[in-house]
């Protein structure tokens, strides 16, 4: 009985599947960290918010493990830190020794929040635990890639992309029961003023004008309130079949986040996981399409640098 | 590696990844769970609810100790996927002002003030000016935050005689708002905080 369960474990965790769309997530969640930074940096807070309050920064409180001061000095070290992050993200988006750039990226990037707290987001976790986990599957790191194989390896085992899955899960179950306990009324309740109304038209994180929308707030925001909870708490269906039709439901969570309340970092993170819940319908799409890619990438690679080819994965094995 | 090594291995990692990030622990405050809170919270609730939270609860009470052997990792890679982010809204309306010489240059609010408004209304800058910048606030960084805008002020209107930061507060939807504490900057590089009076907190800002 155990030894069929286990057999069965193990069937489950080791079954072959296509590595295009984890490629496609370590490609959007290095982007997205990158292109956040990158923003950081363009509006002028690089100065600012990664460098300590006694040196003339915002950041006043330091956590424990940050190590980066002993290692460039107070004055420099957070600006270091966030040119490795940048570099190391930009390096695992397109697929150079994205490996061992993943492992940088997110040493810095989580030297970065432990030094300057006010950097911190919720999808700055979440990238650095699914890179982490990428890291594992090594056919990622081939597929899509600049200095990966010219033959990619077409098949991955399958426990990497359940892992991120699992995750997700536990990230909206948390998310979900978070606004159910102590107090289910502030998200459940007509009658205590509807929570998604409030965050919408924060004046100082969100667009909507409060006094234009308050008559909603009873009706159209409290269906958002419990519509936001149903869909947090269904997440385990991102673990069977179904998890494209509740996909459907959940990233507009995440747009309407990044509109309403400006939080594109969190939003994009999060979103650009998404591609494991759609995993079925987008390897359909490229293997539909698969002339037409071969015909985008044979254009792609006329204007890059010629790059010392790397033997093919069948070669490597 | 062995496929059943492997298996094995995988199947640890992911009881861990369930263990560590299991949302019941996580949101239960264990110290309110006095014996007498309890008996209190079984009479209120149905017998369900009664048994699972308060399950929920006792499994809080091991799980916080078992949880911190992973503290290390956790930390140093900073990847503890504890979400209550917004499970509560604020309530209470709250709006930023810069005043240079009187003047509003920036006000939260709206399109009107624009003045460095991308820095301001950058999610790392503008959730902290909302919560954090009152003195005695959580992490105490109100100098920090008002010291970022005051140099930004000066840097940009360097004949100014005095520059406020001002912070209002008020109900839902914020019709009527009041002055809530005051930061005042009489020449570069010096500020002064300036709890405001319940009798002038009480005045509504004129041009509102």
């Amino acid at each position: 009985m155990i030894g069929d369960l286990f057999q069965k474990w193990v069937d489950t965790t080791q079954r072959q599947i296509d590595p295009r769309p984890a490629a496609l997530v370590r490609i959007l969640v290095a982007t997205s960290v990158f292109l956040d930074q990158v923003w950081v940096w363009a509006i002028g807070l690089v100065p600012w918010l990664y460098r300590p309050f006694p040196q003339g920064g915002l950041g006043t409180t330091q956590a424990p493990y940050y190590v980066l001061d002993d290692l460039f000095g107070p004055v420099m070290a957070g600006t270091h830190a966030w040119a490795l992050t940048v570099v190391g993200m930009l390096c695992v988006a397109i697929g150079f020794r994205s490996r061992l750039m993943t492992i940088i990226a997110v040493v810095f990037y989580a030297q970065l929040l432990l030094g300057f707290w006010q950097t911190w987001h919720g999808g700055g976790k979440i990238a650095r635990e699914v890179l982490l986990i990428l890291l594992f599957a090594p056919a990622v790191h081939q597929v899509w890639a600049i200095d990966g194989p010219k033959d990619p390896p077409k098949t991955m085992k399958a426990w990497p992309v359940d892992m991120i899955r699992l995750l997700f899960v536990f990230i909206y179950l948390g998310a979900g029961w978070s606004k159910l306990f102590p107090d289910p009324s502030l998200w459940m309740s007509p009658y205590t003023g509807s929570e998604c109304y409030r965050i919408m038209t924060n004046p100082h994180t969100s667009y909507l004008d409060a006094e234009f929308w308050a008559p909603l707030e009873t009706n159209v925001f409290y269906v958002f309130d419990v519509a936001t909870v149903i869909i947090e708490l269904m997440a385990p269906l991102a673990m069977t079949k179904w998890r494209p039709y509740w996909a459907i439901f959940a990233a507009p969570l995440h747009i309407g986040i990044a509109v309403v309340m400006q939080l594109w970092a969190f939003s994009f993170i999060m979103l650009a996981v998404y591609p494991l819940f759609f995993d079925e319908w987008i390897v359909a799409w490229l293997n539909r399409n698969e002339d037409k890619i071969a015909a985008w990438k044979a254009r792609i690679s006329e204007l890059l640098p010629s790059w010392p080819a790397r033997a093919s994965s069948s070669e490597q094995a | 590696m062995s496929e059943k090594i492997e298996a094995a291995i995988v199947g640890f990692f992911m009881l861990l990844l369930c263990f560590l990030n299991v949302p019941v622990a996580d949101h239960l405050e264990k110290d309110q769970w006095t014996p007498e809170f309890r008996a209190q919270f079984k009479e209120s609730v149905d017998p369900i609810t009664s048994f699972i939270v308060l399950n929920a609860v006792d499994f809080n009470y091991w799980y916080d100790p078992a949880q911190q052997l992973f503290d290390f990792p956790m930390a140093v890679l900073q990847i503890p996927q504890t979400w209550r982010i917004y499970n509560h809204a604020s309530h209470s309306y709250r709006m930023f002002e810069v005043r240079v010489d009187g003047e509003v240059k920036y006000r939260t609010p709206g399109n009107e003030y624009r003045w460095q408004r991308t820095k301001f209304r950058h999610f790392r800058i503008a959730y902290q000016l909302n919560d954090f910048t009152r003195p005695g606030a959580r992490q105490n960084s109100w100098a920090s935050y008002s010291r970022f805008v005051l140099e930004l002020a000066w840097q940009d209107f360097p004949d100014a005689e005095e520059i406020d930061l001002i912070w209002y507060e008020g109900e839902y939807p914020g019709v009527q708002m009041f002055e809530s504490y005051r930061v005042i900057s009489p020449r570069r590089g010096a500020m002064e905080y300036l709890p405001v009076p319940p009798t002038i907190a009480a005045r509504a800002p004129e041009d509102l």
